[in-house]
């Protein structure tokens, strides 16, 4: 099962948003059971994020983890969704083959 | 109209002294600090809510685009929150802001900042949820960005912020 964290400034406000956006697609494309999701603080969370397969942000992250991390901030607008979907579908993928 | 316990009810959360048009605000501290005057006036906050506004900004910068609108989200911990409001400041030109998620130096011009002073966890939710649907709404770029009027810019998050979660 595919690990998925979504962090935020706080773990509170933009990522909760993130998060049910998530699970809703989730849902729709039949997949909720491949996938386990989390949330959390940008800085409790950064030095754990080999932990997770797919990790999703609305706040900014240092640098040399931006390859690992996915900007959640079109999920949390609603515009410009497809191109973050398609990456998210692409790394579940590659985690649960 | 009944609301349920856990529906908020944010009206009180505006008042036209709130509402900020076309200032000569330049910058962010200018923003922040003159809007810290107003709401400490008003018995809103205390002194050093500014600065709080500022550091967070810094550290997790709120800018955000949508079609036809930069706009910017800041807030802070409540640490020197007396009651909660929510803010609309559009100033006179666009202010820069850090963008959301980006990189450090990416930055945009803010032609709309609404501040959220909240407290609790729950409202954050549900406000920042208002503030999209109002940000992404067809036509709000148009009503927030050229309304002339304190009571448009007012009805139009009052129906926002008014909606169910």
């Amino acid at each position: 099962m595919a690990k998925l964290l979504v962090i935020c400034g706080t773990g509170v406000a933009t990522s909760t948003v993130v998060v049910g956006k998530v699970r809703t697609w989730l849902e729709e494309n039949g997949i909720q059971n491949s996938v386990q999701l989390f949330q959390g603080k940008v800085a409790e969370e950064l030095t754990h994020l080999d932990d997770y397969d797919v990790v999703l942000s609305t706040t900014i992250v240092p640098d040399n983890v931006k390859d690992r991390v996915i900007n959640g901030v079109p999920l949390l607008l609603g515009i410009g969704t497809e191109a973050v979907w398609q990456e998210l579908r692409t790394r579940i993928d590659a985690a649960n083959s | 109209m009944k609301t349920a316990d856990t529906e908020v009810d944010f009206n009180s959360y505006f008042s036209p002294d709130l509402v900020f048009l076309d200032v000569p605000w330049a910058t962010r501290a200018d923003v922040f600090t003159e809007l810290e005057k107003a709401l400490v006036a008003k018995g809103v906050v205390t002194a050093g809510y500014a600065n709080d506004l500022i550091e967070r900004e810094v550290k997790y910068p709120t800018g955000l685009k949508v079609p036809g609108l930069n706009v910017a989200i800041p807030h802070a911990d409540p640490v020197h929150l007396v009651n909660p409001f929510i803010a609309f400041i559009r100033p006179l030109h666009p202010v820069p802001f850090g963008v959301m998620a980006s990189t450090a130096d990416d930055t945009l011009e803010a032609s709309i900042i609404i501040v959220l002073g909240l407290s609790k966890d729950s409202l954050q939710l549900r406000a920042l949820q208002a503030v999209i649907g109002l940000i992404t709404k067809e036509g709000s770029a148009q009503t927030l960005q050229g309304s002339g009027d304190v009571t448009s810019i007012l009805d139009a998050l009052r129906e926002e912020f008014s909606k169910p979660s």
